[in-house]
């Protein structure tokens, strides 16, 4: 079997609107999850017992079982008890949610990184929770932990395919039906690795040009 | 008819782990007093400068600043802390400087300065950016506020520290050893801009310090610190030129010949 290029200029086009559904279910699903980490770890930091331990138990279970299982149970179980969402929708909110139990680490790291003397600095001006977390922990916190949160973007691209599995019609999907009506594997998953590689390769220059932009001043 | 203290602290307990630190400490401060803590290290000055500007809890005592309780005693050996908008309130009265500074690395020296008037006290930027440049002319560092504090000395980075207090104009302002981690040659710009503040305005300073030297200029009273109790409490002059306690005298003979 040689690789045949005319073909794989016809599934061009419909590989890249699927590519577009795999890139968008990327970025809702990180938008989420860096929100949601963020949160969570703030969490845990909070004097309440309750809302700490609700965080821990939340990070713990989410870490604990596989992706795939979140899904399914979003998409089968919950409309159950009169949860229902689009399977697009279900991959946004699975994944956000599973790479949230992630990013809330790598934030926790961050965030431990920051000196007491901050702290108490920020108590000492009489800032109050929110003004100490915008001014001082946060601007302090984020950048160290972009090269980590940067590298979970990367993962949870890589773990979109399995959102094949409630029928979202994202890249692999596809050019695994492109394969199925044309008999032809080649092209289509050909294409499909390259893409991934592709972004992958593109991801980690922009995480490296961030990390820069955001790294303290000296 | 006398004024009440500023600062007033009552049969003050503090444990760190099995540990007293505070054994019943009382302390008065009246108002617009300069007054400085000794002792030997360990002693439970720091953890009084702590405690009042609530960084730090207590076992039992009762604390008062500016009239509120910080710590109320309910008169079964309980004492509560004021919470919420008192706890605010109090906390708006008091400023304090640290030995290791604790700068804002990520903001430049005029950031770290104007931060928190503005977003704490409401201000308007540009009369916060004005007194804030009027300070920092004032500790010597007019021509540094878009400087980093990585950029600055250890000296330069302890005056941005006292204007970044000032700004916030507290009744009382809390100064924890503040030349320990400054290198000898530059103790003396800090000690220089602590005496400006101490002499040209009426803020009562409690001042934890190792410059006995720089005490005896600047002090209404002085006191020594010791295993969790002030031991004496005096006028300079009598503390340091006829101490009464034994302890006091070890103590005093130890740092000055040093």
């Amino acid at each position: 079997m040689i690789f045949d290029w005319r073909f794989t200029l016809e599934i061009t086009p419909m590989l890249l609107r699927a590519f577009l559904v795999t890139v968008e279910a990327t970025l809702v699903g990180m938008a989420i999850a860096l929100v949601a980490g963020l949160v969570w770890a703030i969490l845990r930091r909070s004097r309440r017992r309750l809302l700490t331990g609700a965080a821990s138990t939340l990070i713990e279970f989410v870490r604990s079982t596989p992706l795939l299982i979140q899904i399914y149970f979003i998409f089968f179980v919950l409309p159950e008890f009169g949860l229902q969402f689009a399977p697009l929708t279900t991959g946004f909110i699975a994944l956000g949610l599973h790479y949230s139990a992630y990013t809330a680490e790598v934030y926790r790291a961050g965030i431990e990184g920051v000196p007491k003397g901050q702290w108490e600095a920020a108590v000492a001006l009489n800032m109050g929770r929110y003004r100490m977390w915008r001014s001082v922990i946060l601007p302090q916190a984020l950048p160290p932990a972009i090269p980590a949160l940067g590298n979970y973007l990367v993962a949870m691209f890589k773990d979109t395919p399995m959102l094949a599995a409630i029928t979202v019609m994202e890249l692999l999907q596809t050019a695994k039906l492109i394969g199925a009506q044309s008999f032809r594997y080649l092209e289509p998953l050909t294409m499909t690795g390259v893409l991934f590689l592709l972004v992958s390769l593109l991801s980690s220059q922009f995480i490296r040009r961030l990390e820069l932009r955001f790294a303290v001043r000296p | 008819m006398e004024e009440a203290p500023i600062v007033s602290m009552q049969d003050v307990r503090k444990r760190f782990g099995g540990l007293d630190v505070l054994c019943g400490l009382d302390l008065e401060v009246s108002r617009g007093q300069k007054r400085v803590l000794i002792g030997p290290s360990g002693a439970g000055k720091s953890t009084v400068l702590r405690i009042l500007m609530t960084l730090e809890d207590i076992e039992s005592g009762a604390i008062r600043i500016d009239g509120e309780y910080l710590w109320m005693p309910d008169g079964e050996g309980k004492t509560t802390k004021a919470k919420g908008e008192a706890l605010r309130r109090i906390r708006g009265k008091v400023g304090m400087v640290f030995q290791h500074f604790n700068l804002f690395p990520h903001m430049n020296v005029l950031r770290n300065v104007c931060e928190a008037p503005i977003h704490v006290l409401g201000l308007s930027r540009k009369s916060v950016e004005e007194r804030a440049l009027d300070l920092l002319d004032r500790v010597g560092l007019g021509d540094k506020a878009s400087a980093y504090p990585a950029h600055l000395s250890g000296g330069q980075k302890q005056r941005v520290a006292i204007a970044r207090a000032l700004v916030m104009q507290p009744k009382v302002m809390l100064f924890d050893e503040i030349t320990s981690a400054l290198d000898p040659e530059l103790v003396g710009e800090v000690l220089g801009v602590l005496k400006d503040v101490a002499l040209k305005t009426d803020i009562t300073m409690l001042i934890v310090t190792h410059e006995i030297g720089f005490a005896k200029e600047i002090a209404d009273r002085v006191a020594y610190v010791d295993a969790g109790r002030i031991l004496e409490d005096e006028t300079p002059e009598r503390l340091l030129r006829n101490p009464q306690h034994e302890r006091t005298k070890k103590f005093l003979k130890t740092v000055l010949t040093t």
